[in-house]
């Protein structure tokens, strides 16, 4: 749409629009309603259901379907004229002759703008004999369903799953009256269970399993707030009753999700309710877990905190803060044992990321990395390196998919498995798993590596070059998974090479979790205060004291594994698993074991909240307020939609009335103080690359060239670890621990898809089950991260992508 | 006015008012006829078919009811249709506006004329489905009667059955 506007008479009223706009647009800019049912905002004009038909004169001596109708300069356009309500009413009477009219029991009743139109336009009797169909339900995967006789054919999901999401799981099939809504090309249905049709579909044809017939639309309260499940943080309408949390779906236009969620933000809240939450307190009494009350537990833990305070001092006492709680959560527990306690020992997971943003900020300073989701995508050429970021980060993905449809955008796809991006990249390789790195600097020069290192041909390699050098901006886009797992650094330098070689180039290492950079950007580090600066920076620390009113030590602490294995006696842990995520479980455990404290405090039991001596239990994303900040660095706000269940209460608020029980009161009764305090020391980090670009020379690690099976280790669209796991929902789609194998490899080993398989490195095996799936390329075997049961960094605790591994039956 | 007529006058009231049939009975023993129209505890019709509620679960008369007496809870049953998990009705909270009885759209909740509410404990009020298909059929004997004013064009004059 250009600026320029053009001005035409609505119903006798005057009206400018920019020029580009449609019919139905115009009319809405000055608030003239027409009624639509095959309109969706996020898609394009299509005209199916003749809903918004308007006069046009001058113009054709017919009705306009004003949607997909041009505004013109001195169009007289007439909405409300006899014949145009005639209109109206019949396509409405046309499409109730074969509609079943179930509403009492239909789950779209209320929303339904069928149901809205037929009462707008006032019908009480059909003119025409009515036959309704009566096909039986269809179900379509896990999670979809299709009532067919209640399909008006408007073409919104087909359409949906098409321009927005780039997958094209949905078509018409046959003709006219026979016409119905199926898996294209009669296939079994290639989804991505993003729901989007469901959401998109104005009355109740396409329904979401899982909510089925669990609430009416007009009784759920609903809560906007933003996605648990990954970096990009969409944000979410949370609809609840009772105090269940009963769906989800998108909420508004807006970046980053313009519209649209993924499985796992559309059909992933279900854990939230789960009935494996904790709701007590627990307390370690002869060895046992007890239930226990908040008093006691609190009294307890502060007791026994300030006993190893007495004893061994402040520097003995840790906290864990974690990427899936907010950033008022983290900041209240590191300023708890910054400032409380007195040690600067705050630690967090980050699989990768706060290890690639450093390397990265040092060499091309922080401005360089936390960018915009939009610069990503009016970048000329996004590259992808490593994980499918249409598995990773979903709506990513699909943007990426149609920035390259609709503006043209180049994509160079270098993942080590396929996907859908492939479809519209313009070159794509396959990039051997722990030959990432190589692949980057080959790109951007290198030309000593050959393909059995990256995995891309002399002449894909200069393809994607070529491509590089002729854009004018260029996107790299990875995923900091654990593949990344002592990667980070190589990583880092090659996509740092990039920027030397080729023009405007952007990185960006993806987040693996929702908060992953609230916890680096909140200072969850022992050498960082909250707005990533370094404790010893004497600015940084009068601010704080400015802002808290109390002194924050200044000598950084030591590192996770230095504190455990040094001086630690007592460890915080919050919203993680330490055993669960360690490369070697059993020396964690060993060493937690033996700490005189361990307070877990989680929403689920976990091994790690096994061995502690108390137990808290937090709150879920859908029962607090605060905020997570996403891949880009912007925040993104929740709100409380339910009551904590038992007595599970709001992370902040244990740490809050354990410090206020400890004789140290931060004064906070809601979140709300928490996000103001924060506000003042929040800032995007400001760091000046000054350090070299590493030379990447030999130090390499080479992709093996072995004869068996190389791992790859990415997270799987449908995996969101220990909150997936009690999704009932999510769990369904990838029930069971699985590893991935290509179908000619299956056949080799004579294995089934479900087979029970073990895969086994140097340092450990695995049991798990085989899925065969055409995405893996030969050779290689996918261990889908955040599996509780079967991580893969048991097979490498140093960094388990691209470990040479046997593959054998069971 | 004579001193003591009014005295008088008291008694005459007492005398001719204390001949007339009382117009209260003794509850609970004695029961006296109940106006046609009277609104008494909702009740609900059983499923020929199920033998269960009819009720179908749409939740309408929850959405009907302005004093939050009812809660529907529904889920799916193994056939796709919906099943209703749980009916509940806080008669405590209930004014008898009849709303829900209209917005049922299977006719599940029924008018009756029982007002025999009374419990020792608050709880009590607190019916669900089952016991509201009780009401209904222990008070199946009153519908002919309450089905001489459905519609309209009733007569003031009809409003109590025996009169
Ligand atoms: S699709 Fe709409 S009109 Fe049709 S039965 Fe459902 S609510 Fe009623
Ligand atoms: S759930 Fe998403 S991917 Fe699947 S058919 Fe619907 S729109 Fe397409
Ligand atoms: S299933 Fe829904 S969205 Fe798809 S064509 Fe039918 S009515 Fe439209
Ligand atoms: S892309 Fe990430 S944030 Fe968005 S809905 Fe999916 S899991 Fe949630
Ligand atoms: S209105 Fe009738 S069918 Fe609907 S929930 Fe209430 S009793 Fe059941
Ligand atoms: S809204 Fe214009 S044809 Fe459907």
């Amino acid at each position: 749409m250009s600026n320029e506007l053009i001005s035409l008479t609505v119903d006798g009223v005057e009206v400018q629009v920019p020029a580009g706009s449609t019919v139905l647009q115009a009319c809405e800019s000055i608030g003239v309603e027409i009624p639509t049912l095959c309109t969706d905002p996020r898609l394009d004009p299509y005209g199916a259901c003749r809903m918004c038909v308007v006069e046009i004169q001058p113009g054709p001596p017919r009705p306009m379907a004003s949607c997909t109708m041009q505004a013109a300069p001195g169009m007289n356009v007439v909405t409300d004229s006899k014949s145009i309500k005639d209109i109206r009413k019949h396509v409405i009477e046309l499409q109730l002759q074969h509609h079943p009219l179930d509403c009492p029991y239909c789950d779209q009743a209320g929303t339904c703008e069928l149901q809205d139109e037929t009462f707008a336009q006032e019908i009480h009797q059909s003119p025409y004999e009515t036959v309704p169909k009566a096909h039986p339900e269809e179900i379509l995967n896990e999670v979809i369903l299709i009532n067919h006789n209640r399909c008006i054919l408007c073409g919104r999901c087909v359409r949906i799953c098409d321009e927005q999401i780039g997958v094209y799981a949905l078509d018409f099939v046959h003709r006219a009256i026979g016409t119905f809504i199926a898996p294209a090309q009669h296939k079994e249905m290639d989804c991505e269970r993003c729901g989007m049709c469901i959401e998109t579909c104005p009355v109740g044809a396409l329904l979401s399993r899982p909510f089925k017939h669990a609430a009416r639309s007009w009784q759920t309260d609903k809560t906007a707030s933003t996605c648990p499940h990954c970096s990009v943080g969409c944000s979410l309408l949370v609809e609840s009753r009772h105090g269940d949390v009963v769906r989800t779906r998108t909420n508004g236009l807006e970046e980053p999700a313009n519209g649209i969620l993924c499985a796992k933000g559309f059909f992933g809240h279900s854990y939230v309710n789960s009935d494996d939450r904790l709701t007590k307190p627990l307390i370690r009494r002869d060895g046992r877990l007890e239930p226990a009350t908040w008093r006691e537990a609190i009294s307890h833990v502060s007791g026994a905190l300030r006993g190893v305070i007495d004893r061994n001092g402040p520097g003995a006492v840790g906290a864990v803060g974690s990427p899936n709680c907010t950033n008022e959560d983290n900041y209240a527990l590191q300023r708890f044992t910054r400032q409380v306690v007195g040690s600067n020992n705050v630690y967090s997971q980050s699989s990768g990321f706060h290890e690639t943003f450093h390397a990265l900020a040092s060499v091309l300073g922080s401005r360089a990395v936390l960018r915009s989701q939009s610069e990503l995508l009016e970048s000329d050429v996004i590259l992808v390196v490593g994980a499918d970021i249409g598995q990773t980060h979903n709506v990513v993905g699909a943007h990426i998919k149609r920035a390259v449809r609709r503006n043209g955008r180049r994509l160079l796809t270098a993942t080590r498995l396929a996907g859908t991006l492939d479809q519209y990249a313009a070159a794509s390789v396959r990039v051997r798993p722990g030959g990432e790195a190589a692949l980057l600097a080959a790109l951007a020069g290198r030309d000593d590596l050959p393909e059995s290192v990256t995995g891309a041909s002399d002449t894909a390699l200069q393809t994607m070059r070529d491509a590089l050098a002729a854009a004018g901006s260029v996107a790299v886009v990875w995923d900091t998974g654990v593949w990344t797992l002592g990667r980070t650094e190589e990583l880092a330098a090659a996509a740092a090479s990039l920027t030397q070689a080729f023009a405007d180039v952007r990185l960006f290492p993806l987040a693996e979790r929702a908060n992953t950079v609230g916890t680096l950007l909140t200072g969850m580090a022992p050498d960082m205060l909250p707005g990533l600066r370094p404790v010893t920076d004497p600015e940084a620390l009068a601010e704080i004291e400015a802002a808290t009113g109390a002194a924050t030590p200044q000598d950084a602490g030591p590192s996770l594994a230095d504190f455990l294995a040094g001086d630690a006696r007592a460890l915080y842990v919050m919203g993680e698993d330490l055993i669960g995520s360690a490369g070697d479980p059993d020396s964690m455990r060993e060493q937690l074991a033996d700490l005189d404290l361990l307070i877990v405090q989680d929403i689920f039991m976990s091994p790690t909240a096994e061995v502690a001596d108390v137990v808290l239990p937090g709150a879920s994303f859908a029962e607090k307020g605060g905020h997570f900040t996403n891949f880009e660095g912007r925040r993104g706000a929740l709100a409380p939609a339910i009551i904590p269940v038992g007595d599970a209460r709001p992370d902040w608020e244990i740490i809050a009335r354990l410090a206020a029980a400890v004789g140290n009161d931060f004064g906070w009764r809601s979140h709300e103080p928490i996000t103001a305090e924060l506000e003042r020391l929040w800032r995007m980090p400001d760091i000046e690359g000054s350090e070299p670009i590493a030379d990447l020379n030999g130090a390499l690690s080479q992709a093996n060239g072995s004869e068996g099976f190389t791992l790859a280790t990415e997270q799987h669209l449908y995996t969101a670890g220990v909150t997936g796991r009690h999704a009932p929902s999510l769990a369904l789609m990838l029930p069971d621990a699985v590893a991935e194998l290509n179908p000619a490899d299956a056949e080799v080993l004579g294995v089934a898809d479900g087979d029970a398989i073990s895969v086994a490195s140097h340092a450990g095996a695995l049991n798990l089950k085989s899925l065969v799936a055409s995405r893996v390329p030969r050779g290689v075997v996918n261990l889908p991260d955040r599996f509780l049961d079967a991580p893969p960094r048991r097979l490498d605790p140093a960094g388990p992508n691209g470990t040479p591994v046997q593959v054998t039956k069971r | 006015m004579p001193l003591g007529s009014g005295i008088l006058k008291g008694f005459a009231t007492v005398f001719k008012v204390g001949r007339r049939k009382p117009a209260t009975v003794m509850y609970p023993e004695n029961v006296r006829d109940i106006a046609y129209r009277f609104r008494g505890q909702v009740g609900m019709r059983r499923d020929e078919v199920t033998n269960g509620l009819t009720c179908v679960g749409c939740g309408l008369c929850e959405t009907a009811c302005p004093n939050d007496v009812i809660r529907v809870d529904t889920s799916e049953n193994s056939d796709g249709t919906r099943a209703v998990d749980r009916y509940l009705f806080d008669v405590g909270r209930c004014v008898f506006c009849y709303f829900c009885i209209e917005a049922c759209p299977v006719d599940a909740l029924q008018r009756t004329h029982d007002f025999h509410l009374v419990t020792e404990d608050r709880r009590g009020l607190l019916i669900d489905g089952f016991k509201m298909i009780e009401i209904y059929e222990h008070d199946l004997e009153n519908r002919p009667l309450q089905e001489q004013n459905i519609g309209p064009g009733t007569r003031p004059r009809l409003w109590f059955g025996d009169d």
